[in-house]
């Protein structure tokens, strides 16, 4: 039996962004209230910045100014490999875990 | 306290603030030679008790402290005007390495930054102000702790539980 490349931090990460363009604070807000997960700032941007690292996403800034100040907010999007990953997973799951519902 | 200190000032006439500006520049002048002086006698005393950390914290002390004073001797008022500011903070992030900084401070740095400024539009008093600056500075030291821990992270309390298993 072949393991899944993602943990379940991973997995629940991918999931929630989908496919969607989403900002960093939206994907926490969202991992919070959906699944619970609670995760202080900089981990949370130190596991994006592994999963940047695995091209499993796209990382990039956009700017706005807020009362003459420049504020840079990161937005990630899922790529291609972060898709077959999370594929791979959740066919992992639907198999060796018995009563999970499907997702897909 | 720096508005209080433009407040004063702005009751007194130009050639009595000129005093009190020469006067204070004085006093913190002095107080760079005192601590300097200090600091060379604490030196000497843990050089020759042979205490090596004791030595390593004197001169650390007694450095910093004579560049504070002599640096508010020079400015006084701009100095603390200028520690103040929630950007100085911002410095602290260069003890950082570039990546980190990149993909782990600066996303959350922007965010508080963000609830920061927008709080500040919200909430206009002196003490509202200051309250909202004294947390985003402590928000802002937290995170750099916390970019430290995060990229440190596993790899490093692995390391250390081996070594705990080596020595246990």
């Amino acid at each position: 039996m072949k393991l899944p490349t993602l943990t379940h931090l991973q997995f629940a990460v991918l999931e929630e962004i989908g496919a969607a363009k989403m900002s960093g604070r939206e994907l926490r807000e969202r991992l919070k209230k959906n699944r619970k997960i609670h995760k202080s700032g900089p981990a949370f941007y130190q596991l994006m910045s592994r999963l940047e690292e695995a091209e499993f996403v796209e990382g990039w800034y956009d700017q706005k100014i807020i009362e003459g100040q420049i504020i840079k907010q990161r937005h990630y999007r899922l790529l291609g490999d972060g898709i077959r990953a999370l594929n791979e997973t959740r066919k992992f799951y639907q198999t060796n875990a018995v009563g999970l519902p499907a997702t897909a | 306290m720096h508005e209080a200190f433009i407040k004063a000032a702005s009751r007194l006439s130009k050639k009595k603030l000129q005093e009190l500006h020469r006067e204070l520049k004085r006093h913190a002048r002095y107080a760079a030679y005192g601590s300097l002086t200090c600091g060379i006698a604490g030196l000497l005393w843990a050089y020759f008790t042979g205490q090596m950390a004791l030595l390593i914290f004197y001169f650390a002390a007694a450095l910093c402290s004579s560049l504070i004073s002599y640096r508010l001797s020079a400015h006084p008022s701009k100095w603390i005007h200028t520690l103040a500011r929630p950007r100085t903070l911002e410095l602290l992030s260069y003890i950082l390495l570039p990546k980190t900084r990149k993909e782990v401070f600066e996303p959350r740095y922007n965010e508080i930054l963000e609830d920061y400024i927008c709080a500040k539009k919200k909430f206009d008093s002196k003490w509202e102000i200051r309250w909202l600056t004294f947390w985003f500075c402590v928000h802002t030291v937290l995170l750099v702790f916390g970019s430290i821990k995060a990229r440190l992270g596993d790899k490093f309390i692995h390391a250390l539980t081996k070594i705990w298993l080596v020595f246990k």
